[in-house]
């Protein structure tokens, strides 16, 4: 069922592909990602990282969007998940950010999506005390506490 | 046995002065972004330095720019060939002086930039903070404050690499409250809070634009 609504996305033109992950950075879903499994799992570590960063001191964030010369990565939170997207045109942006809220909506009420969610429950804290960060890593995130 | 560490625990100044106060000769390497500077130095004087494309007193001037990279003192190095002949003290002093110089300038360009970004409709704030997550200049911030921008700043960077990516133009992010963009500016990290009302799209052209 997940699957489909995520479908909905990768059917705008320039999306190149969409995963679903927890909290944690997990993947739940991945369609046409552009990279092997290990690195999109690596990727969305890191900007599951940055939500837990901001979770840490008190605020939620419910969107980002990470922009390169012709490349776009946007991602959308909303409570214990979160839809990331790669971008390859920036021209169906708006149609993208509608279809997301509707496609997130209709995932935190499947209840299969929800299940395997759940399996992962947890608010991210363990993305700022991994053992894999780095050394700046690791000083940034000392002075978050 | 060499020496080793990195320019971020002990300065260059500093191991200039400590191999030249110890009258040693020696070649000081010095690798930063992939790049690599080096500097003899003759019975405690500086004989000869390389940074590519430069060779002798531009060189060491460059070089002082240099806030962080490895570096390794091979102790008993001659030099392969004499390109500075001025007393240590006076490259040292010279080499300060137009480090001060750029550093004063840099300052008054980043002010610039900020009152020009604080006239941008939407701008609520803006600031400058380094990659250590340390404020520069602007609307003061909290260290949690700015350490969190340099982090999410940094997972930017990092994820860029896995996708084979410079790092990003910008980064914007939305929270109840406002919304924040990074964006990289020489060795800095500008950082701009925007009225949630204001869409990204209609306040990036006018930002992009100041920033250049």
């Amino acid at each position: 069922m997940g699957n489909r609504w995520l479908s909905e996305i990768t059917d705008i033109n320039g999306v190149e592909g969409v995963i679903l992950v927890t909290l944690e950075g997990d993947v739940i879903e991945n369609i046409g990602a552009p990279a092997d499994l290990h690195v999109i799992e690596r990727i969305a570590r890191h900007i599951m990282r940055m939500i837990a960063a901001y979770h840490k001191l008190g605020s939620d964030v419910r969107e980002i969007e990470l922009v390169w010369q012709n490349y776009r990565l946007l991602v959308m939170a909303a409570g214990p998940l979160a839809l990331i997207i790669f971008c390859r045109s920036l021209r169906t942006i708006s149609l993208l950010r509608i279809t997301l809220n509707v496609v997130l909506a209709h995932l935190s009420e499947d209840k299969k999506t929800m299940k395997k969610i759940n399996k992962h429950a947890a608010r991210g804290e363990r993305l700022l005390k991994t053992t894999d960060l780095d050394q700046l890593e690791i000083n940034l995130i000392s002075k978050l506490q | 046995m060499a020496l080793v560490g990195n320019l971020r625990d002990l300065k260059l100044p500093n191991l200039i002065q400590l191999n030249c106060m110890e009258r040693n000769t020696a070649k000081l390497t010095v690798e930063h972004a992939g790049k690599y500077g080096t500097i003899y130095f003759h019975e405690g004087q500086i004989a000869h330095a390389e940074y590519d494309p430069d060779i002798g007193e531009q060189a060491l001037y460059r070089m002082l720019h240099l806030s962080e990279g490895k570096f390794k003192v091979e102790n008993g190095v001659r030099p392969p060939l004499i390109s500075i002949s001025t007393n240590w003290n006076n490259l040292l002093l010279e080499g300060l002086h137009q480090l001060d110089a750029i550093e004063i300038e840099d300052d008054s360009k980043d002010i610039r930039l900020l009152s020009m970004l604080m006239n941008v409709k939407g701008v609520k704030k803006a600031g400058v903070i380094d990659r250590d997550g340390v404020s520069q200049k602007g609307e003061i911030r909290s260290e949690k404050d700015s350490a969190l921008r340099a982090l999410v700043y940094h997972e930017a960077a990092l994820l860029s690499t896995l996708l084979k990516l410079e790092a990003p133009h910008y980064i914007s992010l939305v929270s109840k409250a406002q919304r924040t963009i990074l964006i990289e500016g020489d060795k800095k990290i500008v950082t701009i809070d925007i009225e949630p009302k204001y869409q990204l799209e209609t306040v990036m052209p006018f930002i992009e634009k100041v920033i250049g």
